[in-house]
């Protein structure tokens, strides 16, 4: 009898705390609605019912530079991004594990910057590119995988741990999402329509090492054989960023990388590609050649569908009715987005719309 | 109170990495910590490193014994002259020190001939370069504080700018060696000559020199 | 290992539930395993030392009790060959050889904290002291990492060593049981300093769950953790700031930095030993108690008497009270009575022995100067306020006003303020620096930084603030609330469905309001170097 009032009374005690704890750790958990939307990308995946025959995986110059609104409109390509600010390479081999669980895409494109970075980097990326996961063990090799020297594993496990003190700084987003976020993006890209030529962009500073590390070219090389298990093509990209620098020495380890194991791999800085895509740096970029704006991400993915479609043989599925119905709504999403920060910029000077 | 406590978690807290993101001069900052970490090693262990590098730090006040010296190309007065390399660039007249907070540097140093922003992903903080004929300066955002500005780099881009010990782009790679000594540390394509959180850097074209960088050690 | 770790937190909760599944009569040696896993955590080599310890202690007391009963046996042996003197000097000198054994453990123990802990010190003030004759300082200055909770656990060991030798109770015959004794973990990190005849019989009885005892226990761990993550570590970045720029931080900033100070170190280190004896009630173990609301003394001796307690007693027991009864001390008593004349007489040999016990204090802090000068004002103040207890009982007499509630709290707060500012030992980097530093507090009169906004640039923001004061009234409630005894006792006692909710509501408090995780340094506790 006493035995069982001890472990009533301690049961009871964890659920209340456990409960208080949870509903707390919703509050306190970064929305990232008006601020560092980007931190919203990675959970945006799940809510799509649709399938998607060509995946993008890496970091902004993923999911900055394509639009997959042309890809669908222009060629009737499904395709989604799941990429986050500096995803680092193994983050994107785990997105891609975590991606197959639900579907197999026909392509899979891997945006190569990111095999500069052979080591984990920084603690507020990692929690970008991590906590929208859904649980698996892909996420669990991501949390591995990425943790710096200072993180520890169990506050990806319980947020609540990592944020607890965020009570200080809630904003009204933080109770106005509660319950969700609402959708920012357009199967995950991040649209800008702005604009801001590329101009003074400064030499290249020179590195005393040029080689990439191991730990990034064993994570290509699993995200190559998951995509041949899969029967699945993997193309790779670099996209047209003039900045951060991409050396000619780090081309050359890609391109003989490439070159060895039969890949495709696309670098989008070189003139004829700049010439095909039509990029103009002029216009097509809304900070100075970091990223590129609406009006170039839809050219560069104009070119590209058009070049996966001849080569992988991707089908025109702008007719089916599932599709259709997402891509739609995604769509007028998309359009009224453009038109809403044209406005602000009409009105404010800035996408944003702040005064 | 354990004041040495305190001094290690202050310095753990200095050395967490930088919050600069896809946009930001981590490009080289990769480069720099790697490079940190080879070169790091001869200078603690210069004593007993197999390695064929110098047996002094180039900073050290006092003359070394350059008889012990396996490189034969390093002159017999080198290690006078390796005591007085300067890592603090003076740029007309204003000394550059990486690391150091950017904006009184920046406004001694008058307007520049252009500027490049290179946005934080996804947050607030910028890397700057400015440039003042062939000279490139490189700033980040403070880890901390994304508004505060740090110096990062100096980049020496052509022949109109020498080092303050005088050495400029398209010398030789023996005139360097005349003016500095023996390098901290070297292969084909740089030679780096290193003190504590600085480092100064010569890239090499063949034997010639292309590239000069100030920069900081991580 | 620290108290904060998450493996610590979780090594403890799955020790609770497998003390209490596991049979009664193994349950300390599940503890000892537990120590000997702690404490090899923070490093194998440091097994080594605390190892020796154990070992020489456990054979030594073993000889002695073995060679008292020996003498014995002899005396009642030959109880009607002797006479009384015959016997007593037999007895002298079997003492005399026991004690031979004692010093041995003593001296090697001790011996082996003076290396570990003060070899760096002494060397450099012996090249400091060769350096005056004109030769450049050489001898070598060794550098030792300090085990863990070193000067905890031997003070503890030779404690019951000393107590062995005195026949105040047997000696542990299981060397297992000793060890355990010995390395108990909970009391590694910041002590307190037990006595053998108050733990033991906790430590071996392995006692059944009680679920009085286990919530209890509970409650004052996350109690101890409150203090420890909310309070001390909250402030901490701000303590830190203001004492490693002694140029900018002058004048009221010294006085603020004392304050942040004062709060840091008692939450902190009275946190610790919230934790222990939480674990310990939990476990049930009762552990001593090691402050008594220090911060309502009124004056300086009744202050040591309330904190750090068991170091006090620690000190009294084994060195004051040796000391004063040592046969130089008595010496020297006689000589000072006869020459320097009786009033003289009386104190010398008392001011001497409480130098001597605070010389020794100050060192037990640290081995530096800073530590040592401390120690001596403190006993400077005592000695001096001890002479005046005559002129402060007059003025008492006299002035009814000052026995009155107020003015036991201006007392109160001016003991707090007298400790805070000898603290400052703790905190600058030498001797002058504090003096400096405390005169600046009087000479600088920068009061505005209390108006301008100062405060929120000293690594502190506006919710930090309300933490740190809100957890200071409530620390300062539950010290009034206690004085009529155990809080959570009373909670308890009233209804078992609010002591639930307490317990609740700490865990909740801890985990919202702590300052841990990444944003913060989480610092080590500052009583597990010493």
């Amino acid at each position: 009898m006493a035995k069982n009032k001890v472990l009533i009374a301690g049961l009871a005690m964890t659920l209340t705390a456990g409960a208080v704890l949870a509903a707390y750790q919703r509050l306190v958990q970064p929305k990232y609605m008006s601020d560092v939307v980007e931190g919203n990308l990675i959970a945006g995946y799940y809510s799509s019912g649709m399938d998607h025959d060509v995946l993008f995986v890496g970091d902004c110059e993923c999911y900055e530079n394509f639009s997959p609104v042309t890809l669908w409109r222009n060629y009737g390509i499904s395709s989604c991004i799941r990429g986050s600010a500096q995803q680092l390479i193994w983050q994107s081999y785990y997105l891609l594990e975590d991606t197959l669980r639900y579907e197999k895409p026909k392509v899979v494109v891997f945006n190569v910057l990111s095999m500069k970075y052979g080591e984990p980097q920084n603690e507020a990326y990692n929690r970008m590119s991590i906590e929208g996961m859904r649980w698996s063990s892909s996420k669990i090799g991501n949390i591995r995988a990425s943790m710096t020297d200072e993180e520890s594993a169990l506050s990806y496990v319980f947020p609540v741990l990592r944020y607890h003190s965020r009570w200080s700084e809630l904003t009204s987003d933080d109770f106005r999402y509660y319950f969700g976020a609402k959708p920012n993006f357009f199967s995950g890209y991040y649209l800008r329509a702005d604009v801001k030529p590329a101009q003074n962009v400064p030499n290249p500073t020179p590195l005393t090492d040029y080689a990439f590390s191991d730990t990034c070219w064993d994570y290509l090389g699993r995200m190559m054989q998951l995509c041949a298990e899969n029967n699945i093509q993997l193309v790779l990209i670099k996209a047209p960023s003039l900045y951060p620098f991409w050396y000619d020495e780090w081309d050359q380890q890609i391109t003989d990388y490439a070159e060895k194991y039969h890949l495709p791999y696309v670098n989008f800085l070189n003139d004829d590609k700049l010439e095909a895509t039509g990029i103009d740096f002029e216009t097509d970029t809304y900070d100075g050649g970091l990223h590129l704006n609406v009006y170039g991400a839809e050219k560069l993915a104009d070119w590209f569908g058009g070049y996966l479609k001849d080569r992988y043989d991707l089908q025109d599925r702008s007719q089916e009715p599932v599709l259709q119905a997402e891509w739609n709504e995604i769509c007028a999403r998309y359009d009224a987005e453009i038109e809403r920060q044209l406005n602000n910029l009409e009105q404010y000077g800035n996408v944003k719309g702040e005064a | 109170m354990n004041r040495k406590a305190i001094l290690a978690a202050v310095l753990a807290a200095a050395m967490l990495t930088g919050m600069t993101g896809c946009g930001g001069n981590t490009g080289s900052s990769t480069a720099d910590s790697s490079a940190a970490a080879d070169s790091t090693e001869p200078a603690a262990e210069s004593g007993d490193s197999s390695e064929d590098l110098p047996e002094s730090m180039p900073d050290d006040d006092f003359e070394t014994d350059s008889a012990e010296s396996s490189d034969s190309e390093a002159p017999q007065d080198t290690p006078a002259e390796a005591g007085a390399i300067t890592f603090d660039y003076v740029l007309n007249g204003t000394t550059i020190v990486v690391g150091e907070e950017a904006a009184p540097v920046l406004e001694k140093l008058g307007e520049a001939e252009s500027v490049f922003e290179a946005p934080s992903c996804a947050f607030t903080g910028s890397s700057y370069y400015y440039t003042y004929g062939g000279v490139q300066v490189v700033t980040y955002p403070d880890e901390h504080d994304q508004s505060l500005n740090r110096l990062y780099e100096v980049d020496l881009n052509d022949s109109t700018a020498a080092t303050n010990e005088g050495i400029k782009v398209g010398d030789s790679y023996d005139d360097l060696i005349a003016k500095y000594g023996t390098p901290t540390q070297e292969t084909p394509a740089y030679a780096s000559y290193q003190t504590e959180g600085k480092a100064v850097r010569f890239f090499l074209d063949g034997d010639s020199i292309k590239q000069i960088v100030y920069t900081i050690v991580m | 290992m620290l108290f904060t770790d998450s493996l610590f937190i979780f090594g403890l909760i799955l020790l609770f539930f497998v003390y209490f599944l596991i049979p009664q009569k193994y349950r300390w040696m599940l503890l000892l395993a537990a120590s000997i896993a702690f404490y090899a955590y923070s490093g194998w080599t440091n097994l080594l030392y605390i190892g020796a310890t154990a070992v020489t202690t456990f054979f030594v007391t073993k000889r002695i009790e073995k060679m008292a009963a020996a003498a014995k046996d002899a005396v009642s042996a030959h109880k009607s060959e002797w006479s009384r003197d015959e016997k007593k000097t037999f007895k002298e000198a079997e003492k005399k050889k026991r004690r031979r054994w004692l010093i041995l453990l003593l001296v090697f123990n001790f011996g082996m904290l003076a290396v570990i802990k003060y070899g760096a010190f002494t060397m450099n003030n012996l090249n400091g002291i060769i350096g005056w004759f004109g030769e450049r300082g050489t001898l070598p200055v060794p550098n030792f990492l300090l085990p863990m909770g070193i000067s905890f656990y031997l003070f503890q060991t030779m404690g019951y060593a000393i107590d062995v030798y005195r026949e105040k109770y047997p000696c542990e015959k299981n060397f297992a049981r000793l060890a355990l004794f010995v390395s108990f973990f909970p009391q590694l990190i910041q002590g307190p300093i037990s006595r053998y005849d108050d733990l033991a019989k906790g430590l071996y009885a392995g006692n059944g769950f009680d679920a009085e005892r286990v919530q209890l226990g509970v409650q004052r761990i996350l109690w101890g953790y409150f203090k420890k993550v909310a309070l001390a570590d909250r402030i901490l970045p701000a303590v830190t700031l203001l004492i490693s720029d002694p140029e900018q931080y002058q004048g009221m900033y010294a006085l603020l930095g004392m304050l942040y100070y004062t709060l840091q170190l008692y939450a902190d280190f009275t946190g610790g030993i919230d934790i222990t004896i939480g674990i310990g009630q939990v476990l049930g173990i009762p552990v001593t108690e090691n402050f008594q609301r220090p911060f309502f003394s009124k004056n300086i001796t009744e202050y040591w008497r309330r904190w750090h307690i068991t170091l006090g007693t620690w000190f009294k027991d084994y060195l004051f009270y040796p000391v004063s009864v040592a046969q130089p001390m008595l010496k020297l008593s006689k000589w000072s009575r006869e020459k320097l004349g009786k009033n003289i007489g009386k104190y010398l040999p008392v001011y001497v022995s409480t130098i001597a016990v605070w010389f020794v204090t100050g060192l037990w802090h640290g081995a530096a100067w800073n530590f040592i000068v401390w120690g001596l004002l403190n006993a400077v103040i005592i000695l001096i306020s001890e002479r005046c207890t005559p002129l402060y009982n007059k003025f008492h007499k006299k002035c009814a006003w000052s026995n009155s509630r107020p003015y036991d709290g201006f007392m109160a707060i001016r003991t707090t303020l007298m400790m805070g500012c000898l603290r400052m030992f703790d905190c600058y980097r030498d001797v002058p620096l504090t003096f400096k530093m405390f005169g600046t507090m009087f000479t600088k009169w920068n009061v505005q930084i209390f108006a301008d906004g100062s405060l929120m640039k000293l690594k502190l923001t506006g919710a930090d603030y309300g933490v740190l004061i809100a957890g200071t009234l409530i620390l300062f409630t539950a010290s009034m609330l206690g004085r009529k005894g155990s809080v959570r006792k009373r909670v308890w006692e009233r209804s078992r469905v609010l002591s639930c909710c307490l317990t609740v509501v700490l865990l909740l408090t801890v985990l919202i309001f702590g300052a841990y995780g990444i944003g913060y340094d989480s610092s080590q506790f500052i009583y597990n170097q010493f």
